[in-house]
C-alpha cells in the first residue's frame, strides 16, 4: 500500500488529496470538521451533488486516513481527464465561472460561503462544469466579507473581459499567472474611457487602484478593522459579478481553421471512406480513452466516441475551432467528449512550484489511443519536428497511434511549402514507419483515404 | 466591526485593498439588487394578473 499525495493539494491545510493503489482519496483534517459537518447538515451538499454542480463523494473509514489528524475521509468521484484553466476556450471559461458564482450563491443561502474561486477547482466532465474542491466551503461569519472576490475577478473575470473585449488571445496568460490575471495589469490592457463598463470599473479598475493603495504596511495596519459586509451586499455582488460574466460575449471571426470542416479537405465520398476506416481503426483498438490532437470541432471524436471509446479529449490550437466544438457539445448533451485548447507545438507543461502542481500533458496520460489526422505534416512541415520525434512524442501520449498520413503531392501539403524551400527529403511514408518502430510501434493496419492519396496508419505494439 | 476570528482560518489571504474595495460597493450593488427583486416581483405579479385576463 503506497500513498502519492496530489502535487497541487498543499496550500488549503482544510485536507488533502492522494491516491492508494489507484484510488483516489481526500483526507479531512480536524480543523475542517465543522465546515464540512455544515455542509452536510444544511443541505448545501445535497442541492449541489443533485444540481451537477459538486463532484460527489462517499464516506470512507478514518482507518483509510494517509497520516494523523483526519476528521474524515472521502472517495471522491473521478473525472476522466483534469485540464487546466489556460487550456479552455472562451465559453468554457465563461461556463466554469457562471458555476463558480451559482455555487456561492447556493452557499449564501445555506449559510456558508465559498473561501476560494480558484479556476483550477473546476473541472469539466465532457462539456459539463462541476466544482471539484469539496473543501472550497466554510461556515458565513455575520459580516463577514467574501475573502475569495479577488481570486474570482483574477480566475474569471478578467481573463473573460481580455477575451471579450480585447482579443481571445489573451486567455493564454493564464499559463503565466497561475493565481490568475492581476487586476492591475488587466486594467491596463482593457479599453478605458467611453467604453468602459460599470462591472469593469467597480471589479477590476478600482479593484487593481484599491489593492495598490493598501498594499502599504501603514494602510494594512489600518484595515485591519474593515467594515462589515451584509447578507445583502455579498448577494449583491454576485449577483453584480454574475450578470458581468454572462453579458461577455466572444464574437469570432474567421481564425484559420474555424471553417475547416466546411472549407477543405476532402470530396464527400473521400470523407466517408476517412470516417469508416477510422472507425474501424479505433475499434479494432478497443479504446476506452482517446486524445485527438488536431481535433479541429471534434468531427473524428464523434467518429471515436460512435466506435466504442467512452471518452475523448477533442484538443486543437485553434480558439474558434475549439470554441465551435464546446458550444457544439453542449446543445447535443454529449458529455465523452472534452475540447481543449493547446498549441500542439508547444504542449502544455508541468507547472507551478517545484514543476509539481500542474501535470504537463504527458503526465496526465497514457491514453488508449492517439489520433493524429492530417496533423503530422503541420508538425513535421509547418513546424520542422523530425518524424522521428513526432513519432517518439505520440507514443508516449497514447498506447497506440492513428495517423492520417499526408504525402507531400498532397495541396495541404503544397500550400506549407509555397513561400519556402523544400529542406524536408525524409518526409515519406518510409520514415514515419520506421521513425514509429524506433519508437517502439509497429503499423498494425494500413488504408488509404478514399483516392486522396492519404493513408491512415495505426500503429501499436 | 472586528473581522470574525474564523476569517483568519482562510488559507487565501484576503488582500486589504480588495476587503476594503468590496465592503465599499457590495452595499450599493445589494441596493441595486434589491430594486431589481422589487421590480421583477412587480413585472411578475402583472404579468400573471394580464394572463388571468386573457383567460
Amino acid at each position: 500500500m503506497s500513498d502519492a499525495r496530489i502535487g497541487s493539494s498543499f496550500r488549503d491545510p482544510s485536507g488533502f488529496l492522494f491516491t492508494r493503489d489507484g484510488v483516489l482519496l481526500r483526507q479531512v483534517q480536524e480543523r475542517y470538521r465543522r465546515h464540512y459537518e455544515r455542509l452536510k447538515a444544511s443541505g448545501l451538499y445535497e442541492t449541489l451533488v443533485h444540481g451537477g454542480l459538486l463532484v460527489p463523494h462517499e464516506e470512507r473509514p478514518l482507518s483509510d486516513a494517509a497520516e494523523e489528524g483526519a476528521a474524515f475521509v472521502l472517495r471522491p468521484e473521478r473525472i476522466p481527464f483534469i485540464s487546466l484553466p489556460y487550456e479552455w476556450s472562451f465559453s468554457q471559461r465563461r461556463a466554469a465561472a457562471v458555476l463558480t458564482l451559482r455555487i456561492q450563491q447556493f452557499a449564501l443561502q445555506h449559510g456558508m460561503t465559498l473561501k476560494d474561486a480558484s479556476a483550477f477547482n473546476i473541472q469539466f466532465h465532457g462539456v459539463r462544469p462541476v466544482l471539484i474542491d469539496t473543501l472550497s466551503f466554510e461556515v458565513r461569519e455575520p459580516g463577514a466579507p467574501w475573502i475569495a472576490y479577488r481570486q474570482f475577478c483574477q480566475h474569471f473575470l478578467a481573463p473573460l473581459a481580455l477575451q471579450a473585449r480585447v482579443d481571445v488571445r489573451l486567455g493564454q496568460l493564464l499559463r503565466q499567472y497561475l493565481d490568475g490575471i492581476p487586476l492591475d495589469l488587466a486594467a491596463k490592457l482593457l479599453p478605458g474611457g467611453l467604453k468602459l463598463t460599470l462591472w469593469q470599473l467597480l471589479h477590476i479598475n478600482l479593484h487593481a487602484r484599491s489593492i495598490a493603495k493598501h498594499a502599504a504596511t501603514k494602510a494594512r495596519a489600518k484595515a485591519a478593522k474593515p467594515r462589515a459586509v451584509s447578507d445583502r451586499g455579498i448577494e449583491g455582488l454576485v449577483s453584480n459579478l454574475l450578470d458581468a460574466v454572462a453579458g461577455l460575449e466572444w464574437k469570432p471571426e474567421g481564425t484559420e481553421w474555424g471553417a475547416y470542416e466546411e472549407t477543405l479537405g476532402y470530396d464527400r465520398a473521400d470523407r466517408e471512406a476517412k470516417h469508416s476506416v477510422v472507425g474501424s481503426f479505433v475499434r479494432e483498438s478497443g479504446a476506452r480513452t482517446v486524445l485527438d490532437l488536431g481535433a479541429n470541432a471534434g468531427e473524428y471524436s464523434r467518429v471515436a466516441r460512435a466506435a466504442g471509446a467512452q471518452y475523448v479529449v477533442a484538443a486543437d490550437g485553434d480558439e474558434m475551432a475549439v470554441e465551435r466544438g464546446f458550444r457544439r457539445l453542449t446543445a447535443e448533451g454529449d458529455t465523452g467528449i472534452h475540447p481543449l485548447w493547446m498549441d500542439l507545438s508547444n504542449p502544455s507543461p508541468s507547472q507551478g512550484w517545484a514543476h509539481g502542481e500542474w501535470p504537463s500533458l504527458v503526465q496526465r496520460g497514457p491514453f488508449d489511443v492517439v489520433m493524429a489526422l492530417a496533423l503530422v505534416h503541420h508538425l513535421a512541415i509547418g513546424n520542422n519536428v523530425p518524424l522521428a520525434s513526432v513519432a517518439s512524442y505520440l507514443a508516449q501520449l497514447g498506447r497506440q497511434v492513428i495517423i492520417e498520413w499526408v504525402p507531400k503531392s498532397d495541396p495541404q501539403v503544397q500550400r506549407l511549402l509555397t513561400a519556402r524551400e523544400d529542406i524536408f527529403d525524409r518526409y515519406t511514408e518510409e520514415d514515419l514507419r520506421m521513425a514509429f518502430a524506433e519508437a517502439g510501434l509497429d503499423a498494425l493496419q494500413v488504408k488509404p483515404v478514399g483516392s486522396s492519396g492519404r493513408m491512415l496508419y495505426r500503429f501499436g505494439d | 466591526m472586528v473581522m470574525p476570528p474564523e476569517v483568519t482560518y482562510a488559507y487565501l489571504d484576503p488582500i486589504s485593498g480588495s476587503v476594503i474595495l468590496q465592503a465599499l460597493i457590495a452595499g450599493a450593488l445589494g441596493a441595486i439588487l434589491s430594486i431589481k427583486k422589487v421590480s421583477w416581483a412587480i413585472r411578475g405579479y402583472f404579468s400573471r394578473l394580464f394572463k388571468r385576463d386573457k383567460q
